[in-house]
């Protein structure tokens, strides 16, 4: 954070810089008292992902549910989501489980922290807001663990902690005896040493917390002493406390089997500097066309993974001069069909690719960047969403020349029907010519 | 005049973008084919291959349109692109480690198997890995063509040997104790008269 605040403090001076030369005045010198100034915020965001085991668990991830207002659940790609805003290396650099294409974590967002950094980076922030998390499926009733309004504390060193209130509900433990609802008042659930803080990007740090070689005596069976890479435990007051069934989520019980990825994984935290944009809302998922959808023509046999197309040539139709004097051309992809009767349908994503335009005897091309769509639902269908509008561009590597996402069914779909408006433009200074390309469209189930 | 020329050729490029543009008409009729594990009840290939090892499974790729149906077959890496899992177009990964055959031929209504060959090579590290089988239609020529691949998952699970013994070793030397405590009881019983 000591970043953070710095970057934000030296931009800050070159905007008053800035403004001093414009009114005419001479470039005085700034008050030294500004190096020393805090930045006080009141939008700080704190992301987690708990540890590599809530991303695997025994019975599948971890359940994250009932965020307040304020609080966020970031579904990664290990429960079905995409989010992209935590990621995290695997083993051993976190305690993420490793898999090929790396999944991304589930985890938390609490925003609206309000708080200070000062010059040194000491930090003092506290969010408000709730979320629950329970390791275990629903029929299995085991105590849900509500974690309430973090306060992160920092020295100028990087050490310090981050506190919850921390209650679990009633429910039965492995054995399906009782576990009685207690409080755990606040308690350090994650405690950092000096370092471990990292500036990751502008106004953002990454917190690394302890685990490595903490002891703790947990009320079951005392822990076992290994001299693997990772052993260690959360801090041993927030272990001890805990219901005994959930101790075990948090310490190396064991010198085999899942003990790496026990340690918390990393805390984002971002202040944003003062002279920051206000981040763009969301774009929105695009509206279904009032066209009815026709229904597919044929039923798909269960168990499998089907598609259907219309035709396969696109249409843009005659290009036009726009506003600003570019050629632009537009078109309808048509509507492709996914059906997926497989047991537990287990999610599927359409993406698009444009090759290069070229004349037929390759005399002339340019690149696929100049092509967009906004992909479309036909009809909107729960689980399933359409891939963001692309633009037409002129970076290379932008528009379609770069796989983009048409459709997103997550686990569950059924089935999704989807379209998107093509849209061109046509690059100043193009030869005459005849222009070919291929879109490529994967379903990938 | 300066300013004329360029005008010009711009509306020269306007006919020609035109002429680019405009498709040729619908070629097919509508074509659709679909994938599923060779185990009916699995919703993706799933195969657990030690290092070293290898394996043989299926995808099984039915024509569920009125036309012959011609399809490439390949084999690929996947990625996490901006919308979740898609085909990587690689091999570098263990998309390498899948063996596909070039093609399937299908008439309307067959359902033909795609044999995969999956060999993990020696010193994979443990974890997940996903892979892809992938089944594109072969373009038609002409104009802006839209090239269909419908893939299926592999996902190859490399379990960790050494931890998988050492968790299991005390519950083998137990068993083993067991059996020879067993073995030692019964043949004094049996040496009973």
């Amino acid at each position: 954070m000591g970043g953070a605040a710095v970057g934000a403090l030296s931009r800050r001076v070159r905007t008053a810089a800035a403004l001093l030369t414009a009114a005419g005045l001479a470039l005085a010198a700034l008050p030294a008292a500004a190096d020393e100034a805090t930045t006080t915020t009141d939008d700080a965001t704190l992301t987690w992902g708990i540890s590599g085991y809530a991303q695997q668990g025994i019975f599948g991830p971890w359940r994250l549910t009932n965020p307040s207002a304020g609080v966020e659940i970031l579904t990664g790609s290990v429960s079905g989501g995409s989010q992209t805003q935590y990621r995290v290396d695997p083993v051993p650099a976190t305690s993420m489980p490793r898999s090929n294409p790396q999944k991304t974590p589930n985890a938390v967002r609490f925003s609206g922290g309000t708080g200070t950094v000062d010059a040194s980076g000491a930090t003092q922030l506290a969010w408000t807001g709730s979320y629950k998390v329970n390791a275990y499926p629903a029929e299995l009733n085991a105590p849900d663990e509500v974690y309430s309004d973090p306060v992160l504390t920092l020295r100028a060193d990087g050490s310090g902690n981050l506190t919850f209130h921390v209650a679990v509900s009633a429910g039965v433990d492995l054995q399906g005896r009782p576990s009685p609802a207690r409080s755990l008042g606040r308690v350090a659930v994650l405690t950092f040493s000096a370092g471990s803080r990292a500036a990751t990007a502008t106004d953002t740090v990454r917190l690394t917390p302890d685990f490595q070689g903490v002891r703790v005596t947990p009320a079951g069976a005392p822990q076992e002493t290994c001299t693997g890479n990772v052993w260690g435990s959360w801090p041993p007051e927030f272990v001890t406390a805990m219901p005994d069934s959930l101790q075990t989520h948090f310490y190396s019980t064991s010198c085999g089997g899942l003990q790496d990825n026990k340690p918390a994984l990393p805390v984002d935290v971002v202040v944003p500097s003062a002279d920051d944009e206000p981040s763009p809302t969301p774009t929105a998922t695009a509206e279904p066309t009032a066209t009815p959808a026709p229904t597919p023509t044929s039923s798909p046999k269960p168990g499998t993974l089907t598609w259907s197309f219309e035709d396969d040539a696109v249409s843009l139709g005659t290009a036009a001069v726009g506003a600003d004097g570019s050629f632009t051309a537009t078109g309808t992809l048509p509507a492709v069909t996914v059906t997926d009767t497989r047991r537990g349908s287990p999610g599927f994503t359409v993406a698009g690719r444009a090759r290069p335009f070229a004349t037929a005897d390759g005399s002339a091309s340019f690149g696929a960047q100049h092509l967009g769509w906004r992909p479309l639902l036909v009809e909107q269908v729960r689980g399933a969403r359409a891939g963001k509008e692309i633009a037409p561009t002129t970076a290379a590597g932008g528009g379609l020349a770069t796989s983009r996402a048409l459709v997103v069914g997550t686990a569950g779909t059924a089935s999704a029907r989807v379209t998107a408006e093509l849209s061109l433009r046509v690059p100043e200074g193009a030869a005459p010519g005849r222009y070919e390309t291929v879109l490529t469209l994967t379903a990938l189930g | 005049m300066a300013r004329t020329a360029p005008r010009r050729r711009r509306a020269v490029v306007l006919l020609a973008t035109a002429g680019v543009l405009l498709a040729s008409p619908a070629a097919a009729e509508d074509a659709t084919w679909s994938v599923r594990p060779l185990e009916a009840d699995a919703p993706v290939v799933a195969l657990t291959v030690h290092p070293g090892d290898e394996r043989r499974d299926a995808v099984v790729v039915t024509n569920e349109g009125d036309e012959p149906l011609t399809l490439a077959v390949t084999a690929s890496d996947t990625r996490e692109g901006d919308g979740g899992l898609e085909v990587a177009d690689t091999r570098s990964g263990p998309g390498a480690w899948l063996v596909v055959p070039d093609r399937l031929d299908l008439a309307p209504g067959e359902e033909g198997d795609v044999p995969v060959h999956v060999a993990v090579p020696e010193g994979t590290e443990p974890g997940e890995y996903v892979a892809a089988v992938v089944t594109s239609l072969a373009e038609r020529g002409g104009g802006v063509t839209v090239e269909r691949r419908l893939a299926l998952r592999v996902v190859v699970t490399v379990p960790d040997t050494v931890s998988a013994w050492r968790s299991v070793g005390p519950l083998v030397v137990a068993a083993a104790a067991v059996v020879l405590v067993v073995a030692a009881v019964t043949r004094g019983r049996a040496r009973r008269p």
